[in-house]
């Protein structure tokens, strides 16, 4: 099996078969991100694949001083912060204009309804979080990077996500006790 | 809610993301053991960070697939963009190119016939179809 590294420099030869690669090996890590940022909607789709565009035409930016995965994360978590900033606009623009989501993802039919539920509302709370609280609970909590981590991805000191952190937990217990 | 009981919830939460001063862990374990309402919050905290942590978004096979088209897409727009970006300074270069040959021809030939433009002006007609069956 092909590392990170050498599927990278076969990519930046152009080798399209390296980058597919990449990105079914990192396809799930980066969609559980940005869905848990942005909610099972088409937009979260697009920044997904947003994401592993932009790593390609940057590519030869990427040192590898961080793994693939967390640089692809901090990618994902700028372009969906970008897309929270910017429906924010749109709904401040359009606030009496009531705009259709555009749910796309059909439910995968091979799960069970109780999965599909539970899955379903943790991702309502995630969405009930404001955007700095949801950012770190992603994180933190979903993809499992250490506070330390979470802090320097953020740009953060460690007290301010901590902090952030313990008020996101109390949150999500309240929301998902009265599921 | 009590103010001890919410401090101790908050260095229960804490506790599960970073280590705790010595004596706030103390004061946490003490609370731990004094309150049940405590340790069915840390139940109920553990189940819901794990419920969190097996979270994912729902699998979609084809996305590879999608990814590597839309970068298709995405080179092509962005070659179309340097194209339509360049072309307006790449044909101010060939009209500044065209003015200097034809200010050239001008200034030597002291005219801008086609014939000197073509460079033939000198060109006697008889020389002309010599050099032709000579091929050149």
């Amino acid at each position: 099996m092909h590392t990170d590294k050498e599927l990278i420099e076969l990519a930046g030869k152009g080798n399209q078969k390296a980058f597919k690669l990449l990105v079914e090996r990192y396809q799930q890590q980066v969609r559980t991100t940005v869905v848990g940022m942005l909610g099972d909607v088409a937009e979260a789709d697009d920044v997904a694949q947003n994401v592993f565009i932009r790593f390609y035409q940057s590519m030869d930016k990427f040192r590898g001083e961080a793994g693939l995965g967390t640089y692809l994360t901090r990618i994902a978590i700028n372009l969906s912060l970008n897309e929270l900033k910017r429906r924010q606009k749109s709904v401040k623009r359009f606030l009496s204009f009531s705009r259709p989501s555009r749910d796309i993802d059909l439910p995968d039919k091979s799960e069970s309804p109780d999965r599909l539920e539970k899955r379903d509302s943790i991702n309502k709370a995630l969405q009930a979080l404001d955007p700095d609280f949801r950012t770190i609970a992603v994180l933190r909590l979903v993809d499992g990077y250490s506070v330390k981590e979470t802090a320097e991805m953020l740009q953060l000191p460690m007290g301010t996500v901590a902090s952030r952190l313990a008020r996101a937990q109390r949150k999500l217990k309240e929301i998902l006790r009265n599921e | 809610m009590d103010r001890e009981y919410d401090k101790m919830l908050d260095l229960l939460i804490r506790s599960m993301d970073m280590e705790l001063a010595e004596a706030d862990a103390l004061a946490l374990e003490q609370a731990l053991s004094d309150s049940e309402a405590l340790r069915d919050e840390k139940v109920r905290l553990i189940a819901m960070r794990e419920r969190l942590a097996e979270w994912t978004a729902p699998e979609d096979p084809n996305f590879a697939e999608r990814v590597l088209t839309n970068l298709g897409k995405q080179v092509e727009e962005d070659l179309s963009a340097v194209i339509i970006r360049l072309f307006p300074r790449v044909a101010a270069a060939c009209v500044l190119i065209l003015g200097v040959a034809l200010g050239t021809i001008y200034v030597t030939e002291g005219s801008l016939m086609m014939d000197t433009i073509i460079g033939v002006n000198e060109v006697l007609l008889e020389d002309a179809v010599l050099l032709v069956e000579d091929g050149f």
